[in-house]
């Protein structure tokens, strides 16, 4: 069977502290940012005045529009692009470049197809000056947190793309970072993959209770795993509403209560005003994705 | 999977691949029957044969065979490392690509019989001169592949090595040398047909005895006709079989990459 799900009661608990690449904080600080990319003379704005607060071990959405900078503003918080105007702090370090301190989940799962998920995982360990069988230890335990036990063996092209996806997830965590990145983590997964792993994701969450920001398409994932929703608006990206979603984990897909944080963020997203119409046919039954609802509705 | 051919479609092919040269043989008997000089210009495939078992019982022919079969594989090796090591630099360093690229592609356009004359002159035409010109003859191919399976290493891989804050060699051994593997692989491979063309060539062009270059030169000296075309079919028929190993050999190294 090839998507075997592990109960979490049965799962060991977190390695000890001593193991982590940083200490247990993990707030970022975006303060005044803009990005702008040079092309050939003409210059294109990406991100304008970013500025956002994300404190410690919440879980943040970004959504918004194609081509708004969500994506740009996730690799600035990583490192990997530079040449930015503002400053980005993480626990008041600025960040320069990328660093163990933070892991990143790109929408491709990027496992090497020349290593079995065990030594993929153990990649992200190599510039940590561990003893061998600490990192085995590692390795063996993020596996079994996303539910792979029993794969190390297996090659990249040998998984369901969700199974990919989810050791992508266990070498982004492998090595406890403060804060952990995901850029459209499901975005290339088909829908019932999607929100299962959207389930595995929130698991995985409330046992590490590391910051995650999170940038995806789906208002339905964001308002599901978010503790706040930050919707971004125009070309170039800036910061438009920042939506608090106040309901403790862990959640039921589909709720009313969701449902109704969803409309909100829907309704900003697609300029509607954000309060129901009482005139419109009620909703019925909760829906899997919110949108598509939403939408259907209102054509 | 060629495993699960069935045995007659396999037999087909074989007999399929010999119907062209049965028929060539055909024709050559015929012509050699024509009068005096058909026999002279094409020698009767009863003396060639006669001649093949003369060298073969002699072991004159299995020896200059393994003569020719080890200098193909010794310049296949000695070529190979140093093309790795170049086609690193070339495909590592963008300004040893702009420094070192024109004179190599430059000199790779000359054929490599053309330099013979050079290295004859430097070299001698020793074992040292023909082993440096089989090495050639492989150095370019792998030093190609080398360098195009470096630089062809997929972005997305090279950005997960800055994630995962990987250093230089860590970066080269874990991310860069797999990924050109294969294309170093079937570099090599090809190679093997180039060293073993080069190898009789420069038997033939520094007057060698020994392998079947240097057979060839022998018996057409000593007028023997019949050993000269012994030593062509000899030549082919070891070119083919290594090319027919190298092609599998390039067919399982491929699988790994359409599997990525």
């Amino acid at each position: 069977m090839r998507q075997a799900k592990v109960p979490s009661s049965s799962l060991p608990p977190p390695a000890a502290s001593a193991s982590r690449a940083g200490e247990q904080a993990g707030a970022l600080h975006i303060q005044g940012v803009s990005k702008s990319y040079d092309l050939g003379g003409r210059v294109l704005p990406v991100l304008e005045s970013i500025d956002l607060f994300i404190p410690a071990g919440q879980f943040i959405s970004i959504v918004g529009q194609s081509g708004c900078g969500k994506s740009t503003l996730l690799r600035l918080l990583e490192g990997l692009d530079t040449g930015y105007v503002g400053r980005i702090t993480l626990d008041g370090a600025p960040i320069v470049a990328p660093g163990l301190d933070r892991g990143i989940v790109f929408q491709d799962h990027r496992l090497l197809p020349w290593m079995t998920l065990e030594k993929n995982v153990e990649l992200a360990l190599r510039m940590r000056p561990l003893p061998a069988a600490r990192k085995a230890d590692l390795v063996e335990e993020y596996l079994a947190l996303v539910g792979l036990q029993g794969f190390e063996h297996a090659y990249p092209h040998q998984l369901s793309g969700g199974m990919a996806q989810r050791a992508a997830i266990a070498r982004a965590l492998v090595n406890e970072p403060k804060v952990l990145l995901l850029d459209e983590p499901f975005g290339a997964l088909d829908a019932l993959t999607r929100i299962r792993l959207q389930q595995e994701l929130q698991r995985i969450w409330m046992r590490s209770r590391s910051t995650m920001i999170m940038v995806t398409h789906d208002v339905a994932e964001a308002v599901f795993l978010s503790d706040l929703v930050v919707v971004m608006d125009g070309k170039p990206g800036r910061i438009g509403r920042q939506v608090r979603v106040p309901y403790p984990h862990s959640r039921e897909r589909g709720s009313a209560l969701l449902q109704e944080i969803e409309r909100e963020i829907l309704g900003l997203l697609l300029d509607q005003p954000a309060t129901p119409d009482p005139s419109m046919p009620s909703l019925g039954a909760p829906s899997v994705t919110g949108g598509g609802r939403l939408a259907a509705v209102k054509a | 999977m060629t495993a699960a051919r069935s045995g007659r479609t396999v037999g087909r092919r074989i007999a399929l691949g010999f119907t062209l040269p049965l028929a060539l043989g055909g024709l050559w008997h015929l012509a050699s029957r024509r009068g005096p000089g058909g026999a002279y210009a094409f020698v009767p495939l009863r003396d060639v044969a006669g001649g093949f078992l003369e060298v073969a019982r002699s072991g004159e022919l299995r020896y200059d065979a393994l003569s020719t079969l080890r200098e193909a594989f010794t310049g296949l090796l000695v070529g190979s490392v140093a093309g790795v090591a170049f086609g690193a630099v070339l495909g590592l360093s963008r300004t040893a690509d702009r420094l070192l690229g024109p004179l190599y592609h430059g000199l790779r356009q000359v054929p490599l019989m053309g330099l013979v004359p050079l290295i004859g002159l430097w070299f001698g035409n020793g074992a040292g001169a023909k082993l440096l010109v089989v090495s050639l003859a492989a150095f370019y191919p792998v030093a190609l592949a080398t360098a195009d399976g470096l630089r062809q290493v997929e972005r997305a891989h090279l950005e997960l090595a800055r994630a995962l804050v990987l250093g230089r060699r860590d970066t080269f051994r874990q991310i860069l040398l797999p990924s050109a593997a294969p294309f170093i692989v079937t570099g090599v491979l090809q190679a093997l047909a180039f060293t073993w063309i080069a190898s009789v060539g420069s038997e033939l062009l520094f007057s060698a005895t020994s392998g079947l270059g240097g057979f060839m030169a022998l018996a057409q000296a000593a007028g023997r006709m019949d050993l000269v075309i012994v030593a062509i079919a000899s030549i082919a028929v070891l070119g083919s079989l290594m090319n027919v190993a190298v092609t599998r050999l390039g067919r399982r190294a491929q699988r790994w990459r359409h599997a990525s």
